[in-house]
């Protein structure tokens, strides 16, 4: 039997768990360890330029960077018209657990899931690589309680500061405002805002700034945090899709977020600084204050049991099933040595 | 440099024994190599920097380590598929259209048809055939690579470096200009060397041959009676700042001396080699 055809029949699908702009997500059962996977399908047949792009930026990210708040990946095997890749199997994303009002989120529940986030970005920032979608759905939570970033299709390496990437980044609600004025030069900022609006979402039990078009998302932000002076954000007038708006004055942060600390506040406000170059490293925002008083960060495991107190779980494991096991393309080619076979990468 | 800057090793995937490398016919060797060239002139018509064509060496080579490139007539396929995917994985993105006209152009050039090379156009039969096959090659590559598409090359860790050894601008600019130069030989003469050795050991090979070729001492504080690691702030020697055995190095050194016959003699090489050993002693 051929690698790939034996690598297709180790794992079993049993349900569609989501569908993305590359592929479709499946649980599965790995025959060979009886543990739970999500495999990510993604095409690769019909594609105009041939293997997609952001499914090789994904497989050479999560090859290089490995942590426990990143998305481990497991495996990859291709047939004739896919790749797959095979990730740890999560049982919830943050989006699900924000939005299930019956899961009452306390201050140290908060605190451990930002943690986690923060620890997970940090890790990626030290090795160069920008996220670039940070959003509650592509945060996943493990059958452990662990928070792990995942789909690093946008992701990029950023090793030149004075490199130009596209704008076109970011989901629209959690994008960095320079990123709505069109630059195409940044940095680490535009995750560290993405975590700011994933924090202020987690306290509000909401999206901070849903706006419904790039004006409208910063018409949004300016009426929570004020329009900029160009002494707060310098050269903010020369971005290559800046647009002026009447001055708003800066309202308080306590009329919004009524039940947050004074550190919590403090912090969210270092996330959301409008100079980017001025913004919270994630280093810098794991040993923040907030982090250090009581109550302090919960464990993964009391944010599980939080999260399986609420009605996500009483609704799941009910949604599609699929037939097991697609048909497969034999891998035709002929092996050189049989030893230097078994050299492939045990991920 | 304080020696905790020593960078940490990673576990070797991909690199082969030497008897492992030894064992594939001289013949298949020769191929290999004509393919890598291949591969370097096509990216030159293509503008890319030198670094994804070294990528998609690397690429091929293990691909020939898993898979002998036989039949022929796919191995062209297999080279053009590796310097594609080399593309994508390093950000430099090229038209499938392009890579297919350049890489038809180069392979066809000097036949009996096509003494300038066959143009293939978008939207022609020829062009559908040529993608379709590069496709293919590209998947094939992949599969059988395990998605294993993740490599460390040299040239980072030569300009570190130089930076870090070259005691004025120019002698920095002096090291790594030679080390890149040869690195760049390197993938056309001897790809297998890039399977047999990390990234890191290569570059600090070429680093030293670069100082020897120029007489350059590089800068070392050991102290003499080699209890060095009690000052933390000496600068470590050249082969200690990426943890390189000095027999690995030799032995980077002989194989690319070898792609330099008959300008260097065994004796010459022999020479300089002693003369690094002693200034290090």
């Amino acid at each position: 039997m051929s690698e790939a055809n034996h690598r297709v029949k180790r794992y079993q699908k049993e349900k569609v768990l989501g569908e993305g702009t590359f592929g479709i997500v499946n649980k599965a059962k790995d025959t060979k360890t009886g543990q739970y996977v999500a495999i990510k399908k993604v095409r690769m047949g019909n594609s105009k330029d041939g293997v997609a792009i952001p499914a090789l930026r994904e497989i050479k990210i999560l090859q290089d960077v490995r942590h426990e708040n990143l998305i481990n990946l497991l495996d990859v095997f291709g047939t004739s018209s896919n790749i797959n890749l095979v990730f740890d199997y999560c049982i919830a994303d943050l989006e699900q657990i924000i939005k299930d009002k019956t899961i009452a989120l306390s201050t140290a529940e908060v605190k451990g899931a930002l943690k986690m986030i923060l620890c997970g970005v940090a890790k990626l920032h030290e090795n160069w690589v920008l996220h670039r979608d940070l959003k509650p759905s592509n945060i996943l939570m493990d059958t452990q309680g662990v928070l792990k970033l995942t789909d690093f299709g946008l992701s990029k390496l950023f090793a030149s500061p004075y490199r130009k990437y596209t704008n076109q980044v970011v989901t629209r609600w959690y994008r960095a405002p320079e990123l709505l004025f069109g630059a195409t030069q940044y940095g680490t900022g535009i995750d560290m805002w993405s975590v700011g609006c994933i924090f202020a979402e987690m306290m509000l039990r909401q999206p901070y700034f849903p706006g419904d078009s790039d004006i409208d998302q910063l018409s949004k932000i300016y009426s929570a945090l004020g329009t900029p002076t160009e002494e707060e954000w310098p050269g903010v007038a020369a971005l290559p899709a800046y647009v002026e708006f009447t001055p708003k004055p800066r309202p308080p942060m306590r009329q919004t977020f009524t039940a947050a600390s004074d550190e919590a506040l403090d912090l969210l406000n270092q996330f959301l600084l409008f100079d980017p170059w001025k913004r919270i490293s994630a280093q810098d925002a794991l040993n923040h204050p907030y982090f250090k008083k009581p109550p302090l960060p919960c464990s993964p495991n009391q944010f599980l049991e939080k999260v399986k107190s609420g009605r996500l779980f009483l609704d799941s494991d009910s949604r599609y099933s699929l037939n097991q096991v697609e048909t497969d393309d034999p891998l035709s080619k002929r092996r050189r040595y049989s030893d230097l076979g078994k050299r492939r990468l045990e991920f | 440099m304080a020696q905790n800057t020593l960078v940490e090793n990673k576990q070797p995937l991909w690199l082969f024994s030497a008897e492992e490398i030894a064992s594939i016919p001289p013949y298949e060797k020769q191929f290999v190599r004509k393919l890598a060239a291949y591969i370097i002139v096509c990216s030159e018509w293509l503008s890319l920097p030198l670094p994804v064509a070294h990528y998609a060496v690397v690429l091929l080579t293990r691909y020939d380590m898993l898979y002998d490139l036989e039949p022929r007539t796919e191995a062209p396929y297999i080279a053009a598929a590796c310097l594609f995917l080399a593309c994508k994985v390093q950000e430099t993105h090229k038209r499938l259209r392009d890579v297919v006209f350049w890489t038809v152009k180069v392979r066809t050039r000097k036949s009996r048809d096509y003494p300038g090379g066959e143009e293939v156009l978008e939207g022609s039969v020829r062009y559908v055939e040529e993608k379709e096959n590069l496709l293919s090659a590209e998947r094939d590559v992949l599969r059988c690579l395990h998605f294993d598409i993740f490599l460390e090359t040299p040239h980072s860790s030569i300009v570190q470096l130089a930076k870090i050894y070259g005691n004025t601008r120019e002698n920095q600019r002096m090291l790594a200009q030679f080390a890149l130069n040869v690195l760049h030989d390197t993938y056309v003469s001897i790809p297998f060397l890039h399977i047999r050795y990390r990234a890191k050991e290569i570059a600090t090979a070429l680093v030293a041959f670069a100082a020897a070729m120029y007489d350059y001492a590089l800068p070392d504080k050991t102290i003499e009676n080699g209890q060095s690691g009690q000052n933390e702030s000496r600068l470590v020697a050249f082969h200690e700042y990426f943890q390189v055995n000095r027999i690995v190095l030799n032995e980077i050194w002989k194989r690319v001396l070898d792609c330099y016959e008959p300008e260097y003699s065994s004796e010459d090489k022999t020479n300089s080699l002693s003369k690094e050993e002693n200034r290090h002693r």
